[in-house]
């Protein structure tokens, strides 16, 4: 064997071990986190509630409890604002939920938990509230430090709900959608991603191989590879922050410019 | 341009920024590097020759690789990955200072640079200067961030660390170039793209095989390794403090042939500081007040030792003791200050 052939032979090598620890990276990630809310989200520990009683503040109602993202929007004067997460808070303000065996679960303000809101919902309270907000917005977002703004969502009284967990336990889950949904859209985003990743790298190597091997058609398989290779990274990417868990999942966004 | 460039270097944190004589070596108003010694032909500061001789020769082993079937040999080959991250290393502190007198000339340098890396050497930046420097004090992570890597054998931790810190770069210089007010970056940026695409994707065209095993390999090695640097420089070190944030490497060759790139923390704590001065500065105010224990005699050793003879990662030390321990005689500028300065430097690199 020359030494092109030897070195072909290694960056075929390196490509799939980089392709392996990305496709492992997202399993070993999504495994944790089904491991993390396992107890939480069993049967018998999830269950539907409405909450009766709030004590936090809310925009209609009073709240049991919020989602916050403290944000910080920037932009050149020309284009968009974008906004950058800071900081992502859970609150429970006190109050009280109430199950559908009529059950009552008092929650004391302060208690651990994590409060689940979707992320449409999430994404339709930052968005930009038209012409006036955004030129009210402009000069604080073109200053260096930029502008600083909070996204809150609030569980009120009246919502029906899931309740995951026990109370004083480990942070309880107080969510606006089933959880579960969640779980089983990881599981899917995580199996896509393992095999996808698994059969284009084979389907690179296929024609990287074939014979004539640095022929035509192993030059198409070798250039195949060198764009996923790139392309992978940014998958594993896009598959980390989208397997997040809704308290923790980047809100981000941007408003752009209004027309005319 | 060169009105705000003035402003800029004028500011309150001119000085911080340029450091004295050096800095009016740099602006190129006739002070020098070293006090009232006669300005330097093309270069800002003597030392660049090394930077530019490294650029030269791994280029040129590229070349050599490329266009002589009877150069491509791991006596060749090997030589030109280790130049390939050197290369690296040359942006990095060519985008922190850049290297000639002239902005023509330094803009061109980095199309050169880039095309050395296969990315845009502009990428830094908002990667390191404006972000790694600070670590997570805007309130979200540093985009190298070593806890971003969780396998539990640490090798593999070592190998995977850049197609982390690769997407969540140039996604994160994707923002930030639509929001900067310095309106050359973007221009910029896309001559540094169009340079390293466009040759590397002329030499494929050309002889595919030999362009893809002996140029894009190395160029992928150099640019993989310099993000890998970041997880060998600061994991198991406290990103929260000003002393024992960085592991350093202090072997004399080994910062030598790496522009003193071993000194990290004098780095992060003073980015103004050329490179040829950072040993000094180590020595006289990173020494006495770090954990023994982040002065590596060895980058070499520390690998060997970290990677290649434990299976797992280091245990998280304790280094707030020796953090208490430090003097607070020298002044650091705050972080807010010194992110500030990073800002007030890139433009100055940018317009000047």
């Amino acid at each position: 064997m020359d030494f092109t052939s030897f070195m072909a032979g290694f960056a075929l090598l390196a490509f799939w071990l980089n392709t392996l620890l990305i496709a492992g990276a997202g399993l070993i990630e999504c495994r944790d986190l089904r491991r993390r809310y396992a107890g939480r989200l069993a049967p018998g520990s999830l269950r539907r509630v409405t909450v009766v009683a709030g004590q936090g503040p809310g925009e209609r109602v009073a709240s049991v409890a919020s989602w916050r993202a403290q944000q910080v929007g920037r932009s050149n004067g020309r284009g968009p604002i974008l906004f950058h997460d800071r900081a992502r808070v859970s609150t429970v303000h006190g109050g009280a939920l109430q199950g559908e065996d009529g059950a009552r679960v008092e929650l004391a303000a302060g208690a651990l938990g994590e409060v689940w809101i979707s992320q449409g919902r999430k994404r339709g309270a930052a968005g930009c509230g038209g012409a006036a907000e955004f030129s009210d917005a402009l000069p604080g977002a073109t200053r260096a430090a930029g502008w600083a703004r909070e996204v809150e969502l609030a569980l009120g009284v009246g919502d029906t709900i899931w309740l995951g967990g026990q109370v004083g336990d480990t942070p309880i889950v107080l969510a606006d959608a089933d959880p579960r949904a969640w779980r089983a859209r990881i599981t899917g985003l995580t199996a896509v991603l393992v095999l996808g990743l698994v059969l284009v790298a084979a389907g690179c190597t296929l024609l990287c191989l074939w014979p004539p091997v640095f022929g035509t058609l192993s030059k198409v398989g070798a250039f195949a590879a060198v764009v996923a290779f790139n392309l992978f990274q940014l998958v594993g990417k896009l598959h980390h922050d989208a397997i997040q868990p809704p308290p923790e999942r980047t809100l981000d966004g941007a408003w752009a410019p209004p027309r005319g | 341009m060169e009105r705000a460039a003035a402003e800029l270097a004028a500011g309150p944190l001119g000085d911080h920024l340029q450091g004295g004589a050096q800095g009016r070596a740099q602006r190129g108003d006739g002070g020098s590097a070293s006090g009232g010694a006669a300005r330097t032909w093309l270069v800002r500061h003597p030392t660049e020759w090394r930077q530019v001789g490294i650029v030269v020769v791994y280029l040129g082993l590229l070349m050599l690789m490329m266009f002589v079937p009877a150069a491509r040999h791991p006596l060749v080959l090997i030589p030109a990955g280790m130049l390939s991250f050197l290369n690296a290393v040359v942006i990095h502190n060519h985008l922190h200072r850049g290297i000639f007198h002239s902005h023509r000339l330094n803009m061109i340098w980095r199309g050169v640079l880039s095309f050395g890396a296969l990315y845009p050497a502009s990428a830094n930046v908002p990667s390191h200067n404006l972000v790694h420097h600070h670590f997570g004090d805007d309130g979200q992570p540093d985009w190298a961030d070593p806890q971003h890597v969780r396998f539990r054998w640490n090798l593999l931790n070592l190998i995977h660390f850049p197609n982390i810190a690769g997407p969540n770069t140039f996604a994160g210089v994707g923002r930030w170039a639509a929001t900067t007010k310095q309106a050359s970056f973007g221009r910029q940026y896309l001559a540094e793209l169009a340079v390293a695409f466009g040759l590397t994707g002329a030499l494929l065209l050309y002889d595919f095989w030999p362009a893809l095993l002996f140029v894009v390999l190395p160029q992928f090695y150099g640019a993989r390794c310099i993000l890998r640097i970041n997880l060998i420089q600061h994991d198991r070190a406290d990103t929260a403090s000003e002393w024992n944030h960085s592991r350093n490497f202090v072997g004399r060759a080994f910062n030598w042939i790496m522009c003193n790139n071993g000194y990290h923390t004098i780095h992060h704590n003073r980015a103004g500081l050329h490179w040829s001065e950072l040993a000094e500065a180590h020595r006289r105010e990173v020494a006495p007040r770090i954990d023994p224990a982040l002065d590596e005699p060895s980058m070499l050793a520390y690998l060997v030792r970290t990677y290649g003879l434990r299976f797992t990662r280091p245990p998280v030390r304790d280094l707030s003791a020796a953090e208490r321990r430090a003097e607070r005689a020298v002044a650091l500028p705050s972080r807010t200050a010194r992110r500030a300065a990073a800002e007030q430097a890139a433009a100055l690199e940018q317009a000047v």
